[in-house]
């Protein structure tokens, strides 16, 4: 049996933040997975007290990157589409700076999606995410930050091409 | 008479004996005086942090209930500051 303590649950969202926070760190920043899965299961128990049906954004993405810790990536997609969606809707309206965001944080999220997408072995919609992002940033004069996505995107897509006639035979 | 003690530990021998260390046996700075930097430090954070507080709510108050409902990561971590 282990001596350690059980941590208290998050009971608010600031501390679901930083929860969040501490698990991006460790987990993209230090690539430390063990330390990062329990984070996750803290979070999402938090998650299912806070936001038990994902209806807010930062449900949506949280849940996104738990999954991804999880190796779920079909599950990572999901939650990024559906966040993607509400963004969407929000951009069609022009809400989107009512809610404290920008098309920056639109084409960011695009390129997470691709990410995605990437890992769950999902290229041409990985490709129509991240040209989407690339044409979203032209179109509101932004710079384009997923050029090394969209590089590693198109190696992924070649080296596909170039095993898949020999799979046939 | 630990003191004392302590002295007598001091290595002996080809490389023995106290080495030099600057400021020994010395406090350079005056106790009021590191006081008044703590005091002075704590006050520099105290209004951070409140400024910080103070933007949080600020930001909190601009959104919609539509918007507070899609953003509750937003929800300010400190109490609505008296001084409003």
């Amino acid at each position: 049996m282990s001596s350690r303590p059980k941590l208290p649950p998050a009971d608010d969202w600031p501390q679901a933040v930083g929860l969040y926070q501490s698990l991006l760190r460790h987990f993209y920043a230090r690539n430390d997975t063990a330390k990062a899965a329990p984070l996750a299961l803290r979070l999402l128990r938090a998650l299912d007290r806070l936001d038990p049906k994902a209806k807010s954004l930062p449900g949506n993405e949280y849940r996104a990157v738990i999954a991804e810790v999880d190796g779920d990536y079909p599950s990572a997609v999901a939650y990024r589409v559906r966040e993607l969606r509400m963004l969407d809707r929000l951009a069609r309206s022009g809400q989107l700076p009512t809610v404290g965001l920008t098309w920056s944080d639109l084409a960011d999220r695009l390129d997470l999606l691709a990410i995605a997408y990437q890992n769950a072995g999902q290229l041409d919609r990985a490709w129509a995410a991240i040209e989407r992002s690339e044409r979203l940033c032209t179109e509101h004069d932004l710079e384009f930050e997923g050029r090394a996505i969209k590089d590693s995107l198109a190696r992924a897509i070649r080296r596909k091409e170039k095993l898949t006639p020999s799979a046939r035979g | 008479m630990a003191e004392d003690s302590d002295r007598d530990e001091v290595k002996r021998g080809p490389k023995g004996g106290r080495k030099h260390t600057p400021g020994r046996d010395h406090a350079r700075k005056s106790q009021s005086h590191r006081r008044k930097k703590f005091q002075q430090k704590k006050a520099r954070e105290r209004e951070a942090s409140r400024k910080s507080c103070r933007e949080q709510w600020a930001v909190w108050d601009a959104l919609s209930d539509a918007a507070r409902k899609l953003r509750p990561d937003l929800t300010p971590d400190c109490p609505r500051p008296n001084d409003e």
